[in-house]
């Protein structure tokens, strides 16, 4: 890490095939060098759970994926003990099979379920830690998080204190559902993604969907860049469907997005029948083809 | 004031070898003051990380620095424009002052000399300032680090000041530091952020009181432009804020998918707030022993399976009563949806409209039809749509005819500037309705500051409590804050 540069870090995401302008890489350096979590906000599909992939790879680190979701407590964010095992255990201490054991042995690391938060602190090896849409938890769930992130130190009650082996590299995801409290925000190096601008979709298409070729690459970017102009839209095209969207072109054999391609594949770029018909009705198919095939 | 805050002087007064952490952390926190009177917060933890991180970039690198403050010291996504502009306005300050007639010297043009200069400064200048930054900065650079102890040093200082500040500078070179680091925050305060901080060395040395002086009036003239600029309505603000702090009444047609996206959104934020504030009560409660019991008889009575009783949570019940008359009519449409986009957290929503009575309008929103075709029918048929008010008739209409809804679980939402006729007589109607419901919220559209000539409003505010309502983003926050709040 100590010989980090953002220039570096910048080869190195390309290499991983994470297309993105430099003052992205400037932000996630920032985070590396400072030893701070990386939150990363931005609409659903513009490549911010792809980040921590990236680093992974980038550090060969473990990736430790913690999933948010509502009602994500402690207990399976953290810890738990294995209440089946300790049962079973004393069970078989009734019926005079086994060792004698105290009740100290019961809350010992042989009883722990590690869950990913525990984990990725108690682990030897280097590890990326990805929170996952972080808006999804609750407050106090936020509160837990940021007390975590700060220390580096878990307490259970019943083995005391666990300091980390290693820092993890953390980052946390939000897709804006609801906006993060001040006190994580404060812990963190804070990047918003936006979706990305023609010539660097183009350049994600050519990395993601070769097959696609430099000019339906374009086309389909552009035609993208109109479909998420329209306001009217309610889930604008994420990149994996622009992706997806050229894929489909090539397996249906279009070298180019002309209005039948359009017609024939919209569906794949818009997921709910009303903004396909808002598209169709405010953008147009023509325009559409047309727009995108534009020198 | 920012530029003279009482204290601030004393804080950060400049002596012996703090003088250089001085003048760094003086530029940053003079910029992070416009940040704050923007809004945006930043606490002292951030303008620490934000130091800590013009520390790990190329200085001379204008755009890695403002990536690095950006990172730092904004963590939302409405905050950025924001900053883009108080970055490339603020920051311009330094620019303009090296478009000097001698930018290698020692005597280039400053502000606190010739303040005049910080405006008179060609206006092309800026923008090939800006795209000379990172030479700009070297060449400076450079004569800050020949020339930054000399200039230091003042005259009069004794041995021991000349000593603690040439170690000070040394440690913040990291000559003496452990390996990797705090030297480059000290590298980085040589080449110096902000020109500007030179400008207060040389300024010192010349004449310490009268060029600061000057220094800070041209600051203060620069800061004012710069809060000029940042103003709402100048453009820093996005779109999406735009509306959202507009009031509604002006929001243009042009501007309506944008609104029915926003208060989508909102409204959908809201709830989903909300919704998981539910689910996190229902985790509460006291044990239930008996099922806790029961559950475990299979365990062989260990207690493993833990069952809790928890009260049931009640979501409110709201009651709608929107004023769509000549003034109201345009707020009306965008309350009215915004309710809607609720329906998830509430119980029931039951809708009135009035003007000179109340209507009911509760079975329009049960169609199924979208929200604009929605309204168009009903502003299509509606027969009070854009009449005079009379709030008191039409309370005296839903007592009698629908007196059935109110209980004790329901919100009653009134939505009206206060402007009717009868006015004194309203109140009777309010305090029966206050008498039978859970509360009564009253949206006034009407600028708080204009309440007080409103005698009315003294008497309404009696028997409901009343919120300025006229964007929204005060909807959204009188709606969060004091309906959804069980």
């Amino acid at each position: 890490m100590r010989d980090l540069t953002v220039d570096g870090l910048y080869r190195s995401f390309e290499e991983q095939g994470y297309i993105c302008e430099k003052n992205l890489v400037v932000t996630v350096f920032l985070a590396l060098k400072l030893g701070k979590p990386l939150l990363v906000e931005g609409a659903p599909g513009v490549g911010k759970t792809e980040i921590g992939k990236v680093l992974s790879r980038i550090f060969n680190a473990q990736l430790i994926r913690l999933q948010c979701y509502e009602g994500l407590d402690e207990n399976k964010a953290l810890y738990e003990w294995n209440y089946q095992k300790q049962l079973l255990r004393i069970q078989l201490q009734k019926e005079g099979i086994g060792t004698e054991m105290a009740e100290r042995d019961l809350f010992s690391a042989e009883y722990l379920l590690e869950r990913p938060l525990l984990k990725a602190i108690r682990t030897e090896e280097p590890v990326v830690l990805l929170i996952d849409e972080v808006d999804k938890v609750e407050e106090e769930f936020e509160a837990f998080l940021f007390e975590l992130l700060s220390d580096f130190q878990v307490s259970i009650p019943e083995l005391g204190t666990l300091t980390a082996r290693q820092i993890p590299l953390v980052v946390l995801t939000s897709n804006r559902e609801r906006d993060i409290s001040d006190g994580l925000k404060r812990r963190c190096v804070y990047l918003f993604i936006d979706y990305p601008s023609i010539e660097k979709e183009v350049r994600i298409l050519q990395v993601k969907a070769p097959e696609a070729g430099e000019r339906l690459s374009r086309e389909v970017a552009r035609a993208v860049s109109l479909i998420r102009a329209n306001d009217g839209i309610g889930k604008k095209p994420a990149i994996s469907e622009s992706i997806d969207w050229a894929r489909a072109l090539v397996a249906l054999g279009a070298a180019s997005l002309t209005q039948e391609a359009v017609k024939q594949t919209l569906s794949i770029v818009l997921k709910n029948k009303e903004d396909i018909d808002t598209v169709v009705r405010e953008v147009g198919v023509k325009a559409l083809a047309a727009g995108a095939q534009k020198a | 004031m920012i530029v003279d805050s009482p204290g601030y002087t004393d804080l950060y007064s400049p002596s012996t070898g703090e003088e250089t952490e001085y003048k760094i952390l003086y530029g940053l926190v003079k910029f992070i003051n416009i940040l704050r009177r923007q809004g945006i917060r930043a606490s002292v933890a951030e303008t620490r990380d934000a130091l800590d991180a013009l520390s790990q970039v190329d200085i001379l690198d204008r755009e890695q620095v403002k990536v690095a403050l950006s990172a730092t010291l904004v963590k939302n996504f409405h905050d950025r424009n924001t900053f883009n502009k108080a970055f490339d306005d603020y920051f311009s300050v330094s620019d303009i002052k090296m478009q000097g007639p001698d930018p290698k010297g020692v005597g280039y043009a400053g502000a606190g000399t010739q303040p005049e200069q910080a405006g008179d400064g060609p206006v092309p200048a800026r923008k090939d300032a800006e795209r000379d930054w990172g030479k700009e900065f070297l060449d400076h650079a450079r004569q800050a680090v020949e020339q930054n102890e000399k200039l230091s040093i003042k005259p009069g200082w004794t041995k021991r000041q000349k000593k603690q500040f040439i170690e000070t500078i040394s440690r913040m070179r990291g000559e003496t530091g452990s390996p990797g680091t705090s030297a480059p925050l000290a590298r980085k305060s040589e080449k110096s952020l902000d020109l500007w901080h030179e400008e207060v060395k040389r300024q010192v040395e010349q004449s310490e009181a009268v060029a600061q002086q000057n220094f800070n009036s041209a600051l203060k003239e620069k800061l004012k432009d710069t809060y000029a600029s940042l103003a709402p309505g100048s453009g820093a603000r996005s779109d999406e804020e735009s509306i959202l702090y507009a009031d509604m009444k002006k929001i243009s047609d042009k501007d309506l998918p944008r609104v029915i996206l926003l208060i989508k959104k909102l409204s959908r934020r809201l709830a989903t707030r909300i919704s998981r504030r539910y689910y996190r009560k229902r985790r509460r409660g006291r044990l239930d022993i008996r099922r806790t019991i029961r559950r475990n008889i299979s365990f062989g009575g260990a207690l493993i399976d833990l069952k809790y009783q928890s009260k049931k949570e009640q979501k409110p019940r709201l009651v709608l009563i929107c004023d769509v008359s000549g003034s109201m009519a345009r707020y009306a449409v965008f309350v009215i949806q915004f309710i809607y986009g609720l329906s998830s957290v509430v119980k029931g929503i039951e809708s009135f409209i009035f003007s000179e009575d109340l209507e009911r309008v509760t079975p329009y929103f049960k169609k199924g039809d979208s929200f604009i075709k929605t309204m168009s029918t009903l502003v299509e048929k509606s027969s009070q749509w854009g009449l005079g008010t009379n709030l008191h008739a039409s309370l005296d209409t839903f007592l009698e005819k629908h007196h059935r809804l109110l209980s004790p679980s329901v919100f009653v939402i009134i939505v009206s500037d206060a402007q009717t006729i009868q006015a004194y007589q309203t109140t009777a109607g309010l305090k029966e309705i206050r008498s039978r419901v859970k509360d009564i919220i009253w949206l006034n559209t009407m600028p708080r500051e204009d309440w007080l000539w409103a005698l009315e409003i003294n008497e309404f505010q009696k028997y409901c409590r009343m919120f300025e309502c006229s964007t929204l983003d005060q909807l959204s926050n009188v709606l969060g804050s004091q309906v959804l709040t069980v």
